[in-house]
C-alpha cells in the first residue's frame, strides 16, 4: 500500500558550518502525500505539522482573503470532531496548535507530549479528509478575521506598509494582494467556494506532513499509514501561471494613515527565492540593516540622525518578490532629507565593492541565523516542509548556508546595480493624515 | 532527560499497530489514547558564586552550537518623578561604548562576530556561535565593566526616544499600556509613571552614571550562560573578567502602596481614528512569586484566560461573539505589587459589550464550580506548556534563577506539577474569590473614545486620560474642515426649511405653554415684519408681562409697572422679531459672529457660534453637527449663566418648529401649543 522512498542522505561534510546536521527521513504516500520524519530526542515533545500548497496567490481576484479565511475554518471540527472539540483534543492533551498563511502556502501545527503523536496524526488527518464547518462557526470566523485586520492592520501605525507596497509593485499576479484580503470578499464567500477550495487545494497530493520530535520512527510510519494513506488523492493542482512584467520606471505615491512620524518606504521587484541573485540580494539587505554597524542603522539613524528606526528585508516568495528598505522619520525630520540619505547608501551598494571585513559580517550573521533559527523542533519541522514543499531538496537544511557563502561581494554590487535602482522601485511617503488636507 | 520505555513493551504496542495496519481499516471515531506519558525532568543546571558575591548559572546544551551570556541586575523599583524614563536611557547608555571601544567601534566588532548584542537597566546581553565565546564574553565583561557614557551619545538616545514618544501617540498598544500601569499602580509609584517630552528632557548624563555605579554590583548580579558551553568553560571565563569587579551596597527604597478601587471605574483615552478598542481590566494584587496560592492562581488564570483557545475569555470573546481575535488574562506575581489583567482588542460597537463579558466570566469564577472537563484541560495545558517549554534552555535558566531569588527547593518546578495536578474545583473558587474582584477593577479603553464613552457609563464613573495617562478633559466632535459660523447659520437656515420659505414670513404667532407645580405658564410670541415684537407671559391664564418692541423703542409691563427697555438690551432683544434670527445676523451690521468650537447639549454633538450684540451682550448658540439644528443657546447675565433648550422639531408649513423647549430657571419644559405662519395681526399689539 505505501511505498518507502526513503532517502538515505549521504552526510555531506561540511566542515567549515558550525550547524549540527539534520537527520530526517522522507516519503511519499501512494496518494501523494510527502512525509517528512526529523527525530529529535532532547525534549519529550513532538511537532504535527502540515503544509498545504495553497496561499492567497492560490485565490480568486474576487475572493481575496480566502486562503487565510479557510485556515482559520479548518479548526472548526470535522466528521468526527465537534465544533470547538478540535482545540480541546490537543490542549487535553497538553498540547499547543496553531496555523498561518502566507502568500504561497498554508501550515497547520500542534506541539504534543510525545507519548501524543498519534493524537496528533488523527486530527490532521481528520482535517484533511472531511473538515466540517457550519452555519455558526463561519459566521464567527467571518467577524474574527475582521478583527484579526482590524488589529494588525488597520489600528496598527504603518500596518499595511507591505500591503501598499505590494499593491503597487505588482499589475497582474496576485502577490497584489495580501493573505488578509478584503472583508467584503470574505462576506461573498458561498458554499460552493468552500466546497470547491477544500476538494481542491486540501488534499494529500497538494500537503506535506512534516513531523519532528522524539519519536520513534518505525511507530510514527505505522500511525501515518493508518491515518493518512486512505485518504483519495486530489486532482492536477492549479498553480497562478500569471507573469508579471518588470517595473520600467519608478512609481511613487503618498499615503496617508494615522501615524505621528512620516516613513520612506522603497519596494524593489526582486527574483524569486532560492535563486542566485535572491541569496545575494539578502546579503545586501543585511549590509544595510542587519546590526547596529549595518549602513543604513549607522549613517541614517546613528550619524545623521534622519530616522528614528530603519530596516531593510526581502519578501523571499515562490514568484519573484520583493526587497522593502524603510525608514521612519525621526521627529522634525523631512521624508525626502531622509529618503535622500537612503539613497545614498544604495548608490554606494551599485558603484562600490563591500569589504572583504564586511561580507565575512554578513557571512558570520547569516550563519547565526541559520543555527539559531533551527533550535526549536517546530521551526525544524516548518523548515523541511519548506525546502520540500519550494525547491523539492529537503536536505536544503542542511545545505542551504553554503548558497549565501558563495555570494561574493561582485554578486552583491551586481545585484544592486540590477534591481537596487530606481526604475525598479515602488517608492512610497507614509504620511500623517493631519497632512492629507495640506497637500 | 527521557525515560523510555522498556524494549519488551515497545514490540507489543508495535505488533498490536501491525495488527491495525494489516486490516487497514481505521476507526475513526476513536480518538487514540495517549502511549506511557513520559516523566517531566527539568533540565540540569549548575551554579557557582565568585568571592565577589557574583552569582553564576550555567546550563550547558549543545543541540545548537550556540551560546548565550547574560548578566541580570536585581533591584528594587526606582522611583523617577520629573525624571522618569531615565532608568531606561541608562540602561540604553550601556550600549553606546566602553572606555577603549567607542560604540562604532564596539558596534562593528559584535556585529562581525554575527551575534546579538542588547542592553536594558536591568540586564546585559549577548549571544552567538560558540565558536567565538572567548570574543562575545570579552564584549560582554567591557560592556559591564567600563561603560564610558559619552555625552553626545545621550543626546542621540534622548532625542530618539522623543521621537518614540511622538511616534506612539498613534499606538494604541502603547498608550493602554500607560493608561493601565497608571492607574493600576497609581502614577506615584514606580511601576505607574510613564515618560513624557518634559521627563525625557529633564535627564543628564549624571542621572545615568549614578544608576549605573549604585545597582551595577556583582553581589546583587547573576551571570547566566546557556548553550554550548561547561560550567569549567564559564568559570575561567567569569574569574578572568569579574573577580575584580567590586561589590556595592545596594540602596532601598520606599514605595506607595497602590489602591484597589472601591468600585469599578471607567479610564478612556481617546485615540483619532481608531477602529477598535484596546481594554484592559486591571487592579493591584498582593501576590508574591512563589507564594503559596501560585500554583492555583496559575490554573485559574489558565482557566480564565491563560493563553489557550479553551480559556473561557477565547471561547466566550472570540469564539462565541466574535467580538475580537484574541482575549487574554494575566495574574502576574511581583515582589512588591502583583496585578490582575485581562484585555482584549475589540471593534468600537461593542466595547461595551466585550467588557460585560469580561466581568460576566470573571464573576462566573466566584459563583460556579469550574466542570471536570474544563479543569483538566488547563491543567493538562499547564503541564503541556511546561513539557514545551523546558525544549529551551533559556527556559531552564530561568528556572533556575527563580529558584535562587526566591530561595526555592531543588524540586520546586517537579513539585510544582504535581500541586497543579491535584488542585480541585473547590480550592479554585476560594482562591477566586480572595483574588477575583469584579467589583473592583480599573476599566481602561484605548479607542474612539466619543464613539464608546456614554456607553461605558454604566460600568462606573467615566474619566478620560491622555496618552501618558494623566487626566483630562472629554474630547469633542471633530467638526467638519473648513466650517465657519456662515456655514453653521446657513446650515441651521436649510435645516428648518430654506431661506425662501422664511423671507416669505411676514407675521408669525407662536404660544409655548409649561405645566409646572406652581401652575400654568404661557408664552405668547408675535412678531410682524421683521421690525415688531409682542411677548406676553401668562400664569394660569392672567398675564405677567408684556414685553413689546417696535423699531428701536421697547418697553416692558409686569405688575402693573411699566418700564423703558435700556437701549444696549434692545441691540439683542430686538431679533426675537425674526423668525429666523439666524437670517438676520448674517445681514446685520450691528452683531459680530464667530465660530467658537465643538460642544455638547443634551448628548448631542454640537458646534458653537458666538453672537456678540454690543455692549458685551453675547450668546452662545449650539448647533447640532448632525442635522444643522438650533439644540440652545447659553447667555450670561449679571455673572447667572441660563441655558435654553430645543428639540423635537416638527413641520408646520414646510417650516421646522421645536416643539419642546427648555428653560435652565423653569422647573418644567414649555410645550408648543401652536405655530400659526402669515396671520393677521392687529397693528394695536405693538403698540407702544
Amino acid at each position: 500500500m505505501r511505498k518507502y522512498l526513503i532517502l538515505l542522505l549521504s552526510a555531506v561534510s561540511l566542515s567549515t558550518q558550525a550547524q549540527n546536521k539534520i537527520e530526517f527521513e522522507e516519503y511519499d504516500l501512494d496518494n501523494g502525500l510527502h512525509v517528512i520524519l526529523h527525530k529529535d530526542e532532547s525534549a519529550p515533545i513532538v511537532a504535527v505539522t502540515v503544509m498545504y500548497h495553497v496561499g492567497s496567490k492560490n485565490e480568486n481576484p474576487d475572493r481575496t482573503g480566502f486562503a487565510h479565511f479557510f485556515e482559520h475554518l479548518l479548526f472548526e471540527g470535522s466528521k468526527n470532531i465537534e465544533r470547538g472539540e478540535y482545540d480541546n483534543y490537543v490542549e487535553k492533551a497538553g498540547g499547543m496548535l496553531n496555523a498561518n498563511t502566507s502568500m504561497d502556502r498554508t501550515f497547520y501545527y500542534e506541539v504534543l507530549p510525545s507519548n501524543q503523536l498519534q493524537l496528533g496524526l488523527w486530527l490532521e488527518s481528520e482535517r484533511m479528509l472531511h473538515a466540517r464547518v457550519d452555519e455558526k462557526g463561519i459566521n464567527t470566523q467571518k467577524e474574527v478575521v475582521k478583527e484579526e485586520k482590524r488589529l494588525r492592520i488597520d489600528n496598527r501605525p504603518y500596518g499595511n506598509l507591505v500591503g501598499e507596497v505590494f499593491k503597487r509593485a505588482y499589475q497582474q499576479h496576485p502577490y497584489k494582494w495580501q493573505p488578509i484580503g478584503s472583508m467584503d470578499h470574505i462576506d461573498a464567500a458561498s458554499e460552493e467556494d468552500y466546497k470547491n477550495f477544500y476538494k481542491t487545494f486540501y488534499v494529500p497530493n497538494n500537503a506535506c506532513l512534516s513531523i519532528a520530535g522524539d519519536i520513534d520512527i518505525d511507530q510514527a510510519k505505522q500511525w501515518i499509514d493508518m491515518y493518512f494513506s486512505g485518504i483519495p488523492k486530489g486532482g492536477e493542482i492549479p498553480r497562478p501561471t500569471i507573469g508579471e512584467s518588470p517595473l520600467t520606471r519608478e512609481i511613487r505615491d503618498v499615503v496617508y494613515d494615522n501615524i505621528q512620524l512620516p516613513a520612506v518606504v522603497h519596494g524593489y521587484r526582486i527574483p524569486e527565492q532560492g535563486t542566485k541573485d535572491y541569496y545575494a540580494l539578502e546579503m545586501l539587505s543585511k549590509v544595510l540593516s542587519s546590526g547596529e554597524s549595518s549602513r543604513m542603522q549607522k549613517e541614517v539613524v546613528n550619524k545623521q540622525q534622519l530616522a528614528l528606526v530603519v530596516n531593510s528585508f526581502t519578501m523571499g516568495l515562490e514568484d519573484p518578490g520583493m526587497l522593502i528598505n524603510f525608514g521612519i522619520a525621526g521627529y522634525g525630520k523631512e521624508p525626502k532629507e531622509l529618503e535622500a540619505s537612503m539613497d545614498e547608501q544604495y548608490e554606494k551598494l551599485r558603484t562600490e565593492l563591500i569589504s572583504e571585513r564586511e561580507l565575512k559580517k554578513v557571512q558570520n550573521m547569516v550563519e547565526t541565523e541559520f543555527v539559531t533559527g533551527f533550535s526549536a523542533i517546530r521551526t525544524r519541522a516548518e523548515y523541511l516542509a519548506n525546502y520540500y514543499m519550494y525547491y523539492g531538496k529537503t536536505n536544503l537544511i542542511n545545505t542551504e548556508l553554503q548558497e549565501y557563502m558563495k555570494v561574493t561581494a561582485e554578486d552583491i554590487k551586481r545585484v544592486a546595480n540590477t534591481y537596487l535602482v530606481n526604475d525598479n522601485r515602488v517608492s512610497l511617503y507614509f504620511l500623517p493624515k493631519t497632512q492629507e488636507n495640506d497637500n | 532527560m527521557i525515560i523510555k520505555n522498556s524494549f519488551n513493551l515497545l514490540a507489543i504496542v508495535l505488533l498490536l499497530c501491525i495488527g491495525q495496519y494489516a486490516n487497514a481499516q481505521v476507526d475513526r471515531t476513536q480518538v487514540p489514547q495517549a502511549g506511557e506519558p513520559t516523566e517531566f525532568k527539568m533540565g540540569k543546571y549548575k551554579t557557582f558564586t565568585l568571592k565577589n558575591g557574583l552569582q553564576v548559572i550555567v546550563v550547558q546544551n549543545t543541540k545548537v552550537p550556540r551560546v548565550t551570556f547574560q548578566l541580570i541586575v536585581e533591584r528594587p523599583p526606582i522611583k523617577a518623578g520629573n525624571k522618569a524614563g531615565y532608568i531606561d536611557i541608562a540602561g540604553q547608555m550601556l550600549s553606546a561604548g566602553t572606555k577603549t571601544l567607542s560604540k562604532e567601534k564596539f558596534d562593528e566588532e559584535v556585529d562581525f562576530l554575527g551575534a546579538n548584542f542588547s542592553t536594558s537597566s536591568k540586564s546585559i546581553y549577548i549571544s552567538g556561535l560558540s565558536r567565538n565565546k572567548e570574543d562575545m564574553f570579552n564584549l560582554f565583561a567591557d560592556a559591564i565593566k567600563n561603560p564610558a557614557f559619552p555625552a553626545e551619545e545621550l543626546e542621540k538616545i534622548k532625542t530618539q526616544t522623543l521621537s518614540g514618544i511622538k511616534a506612539s501617540k498613534d499606538n494604541a498598544d502603547a498608550i493602554s499600556a500607560n493608561l493601565i500601569n497608571a492607574k493600576v499602580y497609581g502614577s506615584e509609584h514606580p511601576y505607574g509613571e510613564v515618560s513624557t517630552e518634559e521627563t525625557i528632557a529633564n535627564i543628564s548624563l549624571e542621572d545615568c552614571k549614578e544608576y549605573y555605579g549604585k545597582y551595577f554590583v556583582p553581589n546583587s548580579s547573576y551571570l547566566i550562560a546557556v548553550g554550548d558551553i561547561s560550567k569549567g568553560d564559564i568559570k575561567k571565563l567569569a574569574k578572568k573578567h569579574f573577580s575584580n569587579w567590586n561589590t556595592g551596597t545596594l540602596p532601598q527604597s520606599s514605595l506607595t502602596v497602590p489602591i484597589i478601587p472601591q468600585k469599578n471605574e471607567v479610564a478612556i483615552a481617546n485615540k483619532a481614528g481608531a477602529v477598535q478598542s484596546v481594554i484592559k481590566i486591571g487592579y493591584p494584587l498582593n501576590y508574591k512569586p512563589a507564594s503559596e496560592d501560585a500554583a492555583r492562581l496559575t490554573l485559574l488564570n489558565q482557566v480564565l484566560g491563560g493563553g489557550s483557545f479553551s480559556a473561557r475569555l477565547v471561547q466566550n470573546i472570540r469564539e462565541d461573539k466574535a467580538y475580537t481575535y484574541s482575549a487574554y488574562s494575566r495574574i502576574s506575581s511581583d515582589e512588591y505589587v502583583g496585578s490582575f489583567v485581562a484585555g482584549a482588542s475589540v471593534r468600537t460597537e461593542v466595547t461595551d459589550s466585550a467588557i460585560t463579558e469580561f466581568l460576566y466570566e470573571m464573576n462566573r469564577l466566584l459563583t460556579e464550580d469550574i466542570s471536570d472537563e474544563e479543569l483538566e484541560i488547563a491543567k493538562n495545558n499547564i503541564i503541556g506548556s511546561f513539557a514545551r517549554s523546558v525544549e529551551s534552555p533559556q527556559t531552564v535558566a530561568r528556572f533556575a534563577l527563580n529558584m535562587s531569588r526566591y530561595n526555592l527547593p531543588s524540586d520546586y518546578y517537579e513539585k510544582y506539577l504535581v500541586t497543579i495536578k491535584n488542585i480541585t474545583a473547590a480550592e479554585l473558587r476560594e482562591v477566586a474569590k480572595k483574588y477575583i474582584k469584579p467589583e473592583n477593577c480599573y476599566i481602561t479603553v484605548v479607542g474612539n473614545a466619543r464613539a464608546v464613552g456614554k456607553k461605558l457609563a454604566k460600568f462606573g464613573t467615566v474619566k478620560y486620560y491622555d496618552n501618558y495617562g494623566l487626566e483630562t478633559e472629554a474630547p469633542k466632535a471633530e467638526l467638519p474642515k473648513g466650517l465657519t459660523a456662515e456655514k453653521v447659520f446657513e446650515n441651521y437656515i436649510n435645516a428648518i426649511g430654506g431661506r425662501e420659505k422664511i423671507e416669505a414670513i411676514k407675521t408669525f404667532k407662536i404660544i409655548y405653554e409649561a405645566k409646572a407645580a406652581f401652575g400654568t405658564i404661557e408664552i405668547e410670541q408675535i412678531a410682524s415684519n421683521n421690525s415688531k415684537l409682542y411677548l406676553l407671559v401668562k400664569m394660569n391664564g392672567n398675564p405677567v408681562q408684556t414685553t413689546i418692541i417696535n423699531g428701536d423703542k421697547g418697553i416692558v409691563q409686569a405688575m402693573g409697572k411699566e418700564s423703558e427697555i435700556p437701549k444696549e438690551q434692545i441691540a439683542s432683544m430686538k431679533f426675537q422679531m425674526n423668525f429666523c434670527e439666524e437670517l438676520a445676523y448674517l445681514t446685520d451690521k450691528t452683531v459680530s459672529y464667530k465660530l467658537i468650537g465643538p460642544d455638547e447639549i443634551n448628548n448631542k454633538d454640537a458646534v458653537a457660534v458666538e453672537v456678540d450684540f454690543g455692549s458685551g451682550i453675547k450668546s452662545t448658540r449650539l448647533y447640532d453637527l448632525k442635522t444643522g439644528l438650533l439644540l440652545g443657546i447659553r447667555s450670561t447675565n449679571q455673572g447667572v449663566t441660563m441655558e435654553n433648550g430645543y428639540a423635537d422639531y416638527k413641520e408646520f408649513d414646510g417650516i421646522l418648529v421645536p416643539k419642546v423647549q427648555s428653560n435652565s430657571q423653569l422647573p418644567a419644559s414649555l410645550n408648543l401649543k401652536s405655530a400659526d405662519f402669515n396671520i393677521k395681526v392687529d397693528p394695536k399689539t405693538f403698540k407702544i
